[in-house]
């Protein structure tokens, strides 16, 4: 049985004589020759280093050989869920089950990037056919706010626990208790090993050499021990902690008062509700600039009507009472969103020269001339307008998308103003009771009700800018940061650090020689060359057995 | 600043032709070898190994004066765009390649990275070279952090996939066919397409070829026209053909094509993958065995140690890794938290960072705890980067998201 490449269940329950190695073994733990019983699953006796399968190729230093509690014969049904969640096999199926999911979630756009306003259940089947009706009743659609997509994503946050507990425990044990093997077996089987002929001061010598390194030495048993990096070891942990911080984090969500999405037009000039807060935003203006031809760099590739800037200038009130109290007043532009305490507006929608009003001539049709100019807003019509020379007109109706229904009754279709219509009333000089009269967008009066004193010109447009601002609170966002700084740290600990240690043992007249890494074998074998020669001692490269991994 | 750009522009010919002498050196220390020299193969390889680690230094000093007089040129940083990005990330290889040679000192490592960076500017070069001012969503410093981080990381995993693919050819089994061979030919085939991709489009833009397509946009009745500078096989959806005479377009690019430009880039797709097809045949027919088979004895004259090969392609993705999660993904959410008000949203450019990253986590869980090293280990680094590639050059063509501006 060769141990580098075969599956953790193999080298558990099998030896090369086919009897498993928990019976063998028993259930209460293994006995080494030296007389130590270590605990079952034990590859590497932990008190002298002989190596406790029955081979003769490399050594499996991973975990440092000591037993897990997934390695355990499963009785209860804990020990099963353990078992299967502590496998680094399952682990990588479930992260290969997420990936082929989140692939499959980019081959048509998610719901909220269809830029469509059609309903999904009509905008797959229309859009992308038999493919799109297929996608949209599997639910890809919305694939990652699924159901099974996020327990996907918990399972695999729990399959970290557990993988993480149940391997940190063992090889922190492991590696505190620092390993001097006093069976040659153990060097004999590391990846580099090495047995040289060496004078008496060898090891003195040697111990000069790696202090001058600054590695760590522990000594005892008739073995060195020299250490460097051992907090490489520690990397893949941390790092699994901040990524179950980091899921947790993003939970934090559900908090109520925790998370606020919303989102809300703002006319310039106009005051609105910050939808889900106590507060009102004014735009006082939003403003669009373009780049001009001194803003390029190369004049050569100037085009007009890029834009430099979107920004809305507004002010933040907080109702009190039936007054709004300024409470804060600033900018927010793209990139560098406007902050309140934790309440973030983004600029994220723009609207230039959208129609905003209608400017009507009020016509006084018996004296033939204008009264005045009326102002009237498609969004948030007035109550009542002076139309000057003593006319005032009350709006009694407003239809922003008129239709008739069957019975012949006006109604709008919908809030937005495609086919806008008023029913105003007028009443001033000479028409003191008041005079009712239409104005439908498109439709002059006189060809439905000409008998009326007063009509409505089409003046003029009303052109204004809307500003859309993303409303935001996240309050787990410095969560989720600090969790991110976690798995970084992590990662760059256990990447970036090696851990090396390297063993040394005076057998008679020979020096015994083994090293490990967890990775740049490289690297340490020139490090240990390097070693040997500072000490004086011959080492040539060609007399390191390095055992081969692959092939 | 004009005269910036200008110098800037210098700067990056010189380190495209400093690479490009630089592979011819990496690939001298192995051919060479049987030649007779003064001091025997060894001392060759050495000798030559040396001369081309110095001359694509010094291309990358070049390369870093592009960058510092590009962004000085420009007022920001060069990687906004994908001119700049692309050549960005030819930048960051031939870092991290300069990297892992003082790691391992293998010539022929030389020879697998540096063409990835000759190849990836001049697939820069194929898109708009003009420095523009930045649109508003791009005006962070974010962008710097971001873009450039992640690209070093990117950077890493290229000579991790160079490194792999040197594994495979040297490992793979070449005196029967296999799938595996397969395999080897179709990553060959996907090179040399690419590689075709370039020489069409500089051969066609010296000609002056053009031809114009013109649509209605369904939604606002608005005229919309493509230019191709290209052959045209495939038309943009719905739209007709505007320039006289030529050939007339076989195919119609499909609906649910909705990048930006989708026509002309899928045109540009195919006719790559044909001109690939008939790069690949004639070296085969030159060749007259497969692809591989050739290289793999021309390779065996390098005496590889295939466990050093197979270190060095995961040390590189090792290294890249923690880089890749810090900018592709921390740096990403920071920014995307400042600018949309959401550090994750599922944007198709996000989750592919995000399924590239699970890759390379299961490439090290597979390699590190369940033992994959050798020819699995380096499919997994050939495919990651085949991942990279896919998020960099394929989402932008096919689907719409937020980081459509490229």
């Amino acid at each position: 049985m060769k141990l580098n490449v075969t599956s953790d269940r193999m080298q558990l329950n099998v030896t090369s004589e086919g009897i498993p190695l928990t019976e063998r073994r028993g259930l209460d733990g293994v006995k080494c020759p030296c007389g130590h019983v270590n605990p079952p699953g034990t590859l590497i006796c932990e008190a002298c280093g002989r190596p406790l399968d029955d081979d003769d190729g490399l050594l499996n230093m991973r975990y440092e050989g000591a037993a897990r509690r997934s390695q355990q014969k499963p009785r209860t049904i804990v020990d099963h869920l353990w078992r299967f969640f502590a496998s680094v096999k399952v682990a990588v199926w479930m992260i290969v089950i997420a990936l082929i999911a989140s692939i499959i979630g980019t081959i048509l756009p998610q719901e909220q990037f269809k830029q469509s306003s059609l309903p999904p259940e009509i905008f797959y089947p229309q859009t992308y056919g038999l493919i799109g009706e297929i996608y949209y009743r599997l639910g890809f659609h919305n694939l990652y706010y699924s159901w099974w997509f996020i327990a996907l994503l918990l399972m695999i946050g729990i399959s970290l626990v557990v993988c993480s507990i149940d391997r940190a425990v063992p090889l922190y044990k492991a590696l505190k208790k620092k390993r001097l093997p006093t069976d040659p077996g153990f060097f004999r089987r590391q990846r580099l090993f090495a047995a040289v002929e060496a004078p008496e001061d060898a090891v003195d010598r040697l111990r000069a050499a790696f202090a001058r390194r600054r590695f760590q030495l522990t000594e005892g048993k008739g073995t060195l021990l020299a250490e460097k990096g051992r907090i490489s070891r520690w990397g893949p942990y941390v790092n699994h902690v901040g990524l179950i911080l980091l899921i947790l984090a993003f939970m934090l969500r559900l908090i109520p008062g925790f998370y606020l999405d919303d989102y809300v037009w703002v006319w310039d000039g106009e005051t609105r509700a910050v939808p889900g807060t106590p507060y009102y935003v004014k735009n006082e203006r939003f403003d669009v600039t373009f780049y001009t031809e001194a803003d390029f760099p190369d004049p050569k590739a100037f085009r007009p009507g890029i834009v430099k800037e979107y920004a809305t200038h507004l002010v933040l009130y907080r109702k009190d009472g039936d007054r709004l109290v300024e409470v804060a007043r600033g900018t927010t532009r793209v990139n560098h969103p406007f902050e309140y305490e934790g309440l973030y507006l983004y600029q994220s929608g723009e609207q230039v020269g959208e129609l905003y009003g209608l400017v009507l001539d009020v016509w006084d049709k018996q004296k033939n001339a204008s009264v005045g100019q009326i102002h009237l807003s498609l969004y948030d019509p007035p109550e009542v307008v002076d139309a000057g020379g003593g006319y005032r007109v009350r709006v009694l109706e407003y239809y922003p998308d008129l239709r008739i229904n069957e019975k012949g009754e006006p109604y709008s279709e919908s809030p937005r103003p495609n086919r806008p219509a008023f029913i105003l009333e007028i009443t001033g000089p000479g028409v003191e009771a008041g005079e009712k009269n239409w104005v439908i967008a498109g439709v002059d009066s006189d060809t439905i009700l000409p008998d009326k004193r007063f009509k409505y010109k089409l003046a003029g447009f009303d052109l204004r800018n809307r500003s859309g601002l993303s409303v935001r609170i996240d309050r787990g966002l410095p969560a989720v940061y600090a969790a991110s700084a976690i798995v970084v740290l992590g990662l760059f600990m256990g990447f970036y650090f090696q851990h090396r240690r390297i063993w040394i043992r005076r057998e008679g007249g020979t020096l015994l020689v083994a090293a490990h890494t967890n990775k740049n074998w490289f690297g340490l074998k020139k490090e240990l060359v390097g070693l040997f020669r500072e000490a004086g001692l011959p080492l040539d490269e060609a007399a390191i057995e390095q055992r081969r991994k692959t092939r | 600043m004009t005269s910036m750009l200008q110098m800037a522009s210098a700067a990056l010919l010189v380190a495209f032709a400093l690479y490009v002498v630089g592979t011819v050196l990496y690939f001298f220390s192995i051919t060479g070898r049987m030649m007779r020299g003064a001091g025997g193969p060894v001392v060759h390889a050495r000798r030559f190994g040396e001369r081309g680690y110095l001359v694509v230094l010094v291309g990358w000093l070049f390369q870093l004066a592009f960058v510092v007089l590009r962004w000085i040129g420009s007022g920001h940083a060069p990687t906004s765009n994908m001119f700049e990005f692309m050549s960005f990330l030819a930048f960051s290889v031939v870092l991290a390649f300069l990297v892992v040679y003082r790691l391992y000192p293998i010539a022929l490592l030389g020879l697998f990275t540096v063409p990835v960076a000759v190849v990836l500017i001049a697939y820069a070069s194929v898109f708009s070279t003009q420095a523009t001012p930045l649109i508003p969503a791009l005006q962070s410093y974010w962008l710097y952090i971001h873009v450039t981080v992640a690209a070093l990381g990117e950077g890493a995993f290229a000579v991790g996939f160079a490194a792999g693919l040197m594994y495979l050819l040297v490992a793979v089994r070449q005196d029967r066919r296999s799938l595996e061979t397969a395999l080897v030919e179709t990553v060959l085939w996907a090179i040399l397409s690419l590689v075709a991709f370039i020489v069409m489009t500089f051969a066609f833009r010296a000609a002056g070829h053009e031809v114009v397509f013109e649509r209605v946009v369904p939604d606002t009745g608005m005229k919309e026209t493509t230019v191709y500078t290209l052959p045209a096989l495939i038309k943009p959806h719905g739209a007709e053909k505007v320039t006289p005479g030529g050939l007339e377009p076989l195919f119609e690019t499909p609906a649910w094509m909705r990048g930006v430009n989708a026509g002309r880039k899928f045109n540009t797709f195919v006719l790559s993958l044909l001109g690939g097809t008939v790069l690949y045949g004639l070296l085969r027919l030159a060749a007259r065995e497969r692809l591989g088979k050739r290289i793999q004895a021309w390779l065996q004259g390098a005496d590889l140690d295939l466990d050093l090969v197979d270190e060095i392609s995961y040390r590189a993705i090792a290294i890249g890794f923690p880089i890749f999660t810090l900018g592709a993904l921390v740096f990403a959410m920071i920014w995307a938290a400042e600018a949309w008000g959401r550090p994750w949203g599922w944007d198709p450019k996000e989750t592919w960072a995000f399924i590239t990253w699970l890759f390379y986590a299961a490439y090290l869980h597979l390699r590190l705890s369940v033992g994959w090293h050798g020819k699995k280990s380096a499919w997994l680094a050939v495919l990651g980067f085949v991942i990279v590639m896919t998020n960099l050059v394929v989402i932008n063509l096919v689907l719409v998201g937020l980081h459509s501006y490229a």
